[in-house]
């Protein structure tokens, strides 16, 4: 009686599972299934292709080298600090995460738009930021920051404080004991948020295109022109997401083998 | 002589900590109940948890004067600290953790010449994960002394090895003590340690000096329960 009802139990959770499996891999399997190489090729050779895949590598590079240049002592101050703003401090760098990609453009807007908080201030020195390349960028370091501030701020937070305090006795200076000791331990945890900033800010859509909009060359991004495609050839936006799809694997695959 | 010679206070969550020593060639040697702040008291001198009051002096160098306003940095303190556990930099061979402190090809000969001496040479290149409990601790001393410390501070530097080694180990730190020849404190569970070290003697509890002095002395009259069967405690080690 007992084994019947482990057996049912282990039955029914396999079956629960399966279909969470199933649901999330078939409709990547369907972007695949649904045409071949040759519609694949086409949708390369689409006008749009070329200019938005050279704009999304060329703004998501910026955006993470921003976002590990700016992140990194940010997530140091956040895993290392033991004062009480540091918790506080960490949900705000959370914030991102949780508040819709729609919202955080129109926030975008708000705040460095020509008729935002900063919009007077940046349009006098020149820097008039929306609707141009430079904004697909702010939105993309928005959206992924938190994601390498908190893998890399943990990773921080658990080395061995020890470790540390033996560097400094053996009269190692700061940048010394973050570059020779600290990044070296941290870096399996640090390149693994920084593949996940980095595939964040290449699916980056709402943001973008509240805040960026939608100009060919200029601010269409893969994922936008995926979009903008399929308003008149559902093969093209096709073809486009299964390169998008192709390189996040790729990002997903070297993210998974880590460095060694 | 050069002597280590400090008073220190340091407010810690769960611990208030005062205390008063001083430490020669011959060494100190400190023990106490779990918590009772032997950690703190070695991080104090080191320079990491500040006190709050008190002075710690090394010779005739002032490196700590709550008073005065003296505080020197950390990394200008030239005290050697052995951590529990040693805390070898784990992404490093035994070589380029004794070469950590120094620089250039001079640095890379005076750390190899320190692990010779120190009977690990032809460790030199294995990563330190890979090293034994007892050569971990022969690493972790020559790393210390690579920078020329003025004094040495160890914590609990044999609890970490197995029961098997640890009498063996213990001899030869004990030995290198004596030959390294400088001040030094170290922290210790066991009153085998205590023993093997002959030097004198100081009991924290509850961050506060319960007795101190020589171990003949402590022995005939433990001033606490805790030191009475700390000393009565006879481990097989």
């Amino acid at each position: 009686m007992k084994r019947w009802r482990d057996r049912l139990f282990r039955l029914t959770a396999t079956a629960l599972a399966g279909t969470l499996l199933a649901f999330l891999v078939l409709p990547v399997l369907a972007l695949f299934v649904t045409s071949g190489p040759e519609a694949w090729w086409a949708g390369l050779r689409h006008p749009i292709t070329l200019p938005a895949l050279l704009l999304s590598l060329f703004t998501t590079a910026i955006s993470l080298a921003l976002i590990v240049l700016l992140g990194t002592p940010l997530a140091w101050w956040l895993g290392r600090s033991r004062t009480p703003a540091a918790g506080l401090v960490e949900s705000l760098v959370q914030l991102p995460i949780v508040i819709p990609p729609a919202v955080a453009g129109l926030a975008l807007l708000l705040a460095f738009g020509r008729l935002g908080m900063f919009g007077p201030l940046l349009e006098r020195t020149g820097l008039a930021l929306s609707f141009s390349t430079a904004a697909v960028v702010l939105a993309q370091v928005f959206v992924a920051a938190p994601f390498y501030v908190q893998a890399a701020a943990a990773a921080f937070g658990a080395l061995d404080d020890d470790l540390l305090i033996v560097a400094r006795t053996l009269g190692a200076s700061r940048a010394r004991i973050l570059f020779r000791v600290a990044l070296p331990l941290a870096r399996r945890s640090l390149v693994a948020g920084a593949a996940l900033a980095w595939a964040r800010a290449l699916g980056e859509f709402g943001a973008t295109l509240m805040f960026a909009g939608n100009l060919e060359g200029r601010t269409q991004t893969l994922p936008l022109a995926v979009y903008t495609a399929l308003e008149s050839d559902l093969r093209a936006a096709q073809a486009l997401a299964v390169v998008l799809v192709i390189v996040a694997l790729v990002l997903l695959v070297l993210l998974r083998r880590g460095p060694r | 002589m050069t002597m280590l010679e400090a008073t220190v206070a340091v407010r810690t969550a769960g611990l208030d900590l005062g205390v008063e020593l001083s430490a020669d060639r011959r060494g100190l040697v400190v023990v106490g109940p779990n918590g009772a702040g032997k950690t703190t008291l070695l991080r104090a001198l080191v320079g990491v948890e500040p006190p709050v009051g008190g002075h710690i002096r090394v010779g005739d160098e002032t490196l700590f004067d709550a008073r005065r306003g003296i505080d020197v940095p950390v990394e200008e303190r030239r005290l050697g600290y052995v951590p529990q556990n040693y805390a070898l930099f784990p992404h490093l061979t035994a070589l380029e953790n004794v070469a950590f402190g120094l620089r250039g090809p001079a640095g890379r000969a005076r750390a190899q010449a320190l692990l010779a001496s120190l009977g690990v040479a032809d460790l030199a290149h294995r990563p330190a994960p890979r090293l034994s409990g007892g050569e971990k601790q022969r690493v972790a001393l020559a790393r210390a002394l690579a920078v020329e410390p003025r004094v040495l501070l160890l914590d609990e530097p044999l609890a970490a090895l197995d029961v098997e080694t640890r009498a063996e180990v213990r001899a030869f730190l004990v030995a290198e003590l004596r030959a390294i020849d400088r001040p030094f404190i170290l922290v210790t569970h066991d009153a085998n340690d205590v023993r093997a070290l002959r030097a004198p003697i100081l009991v924290l509890e509850a961050g506060h000096v319960t007795q101190r002095g020589e171990l003949a002395a402590i022995e005939r009259e433990p001033a606490t329960p805790f030191i009475t069967k700390f000393f009565r405690r006879e481990v097989p080690s």
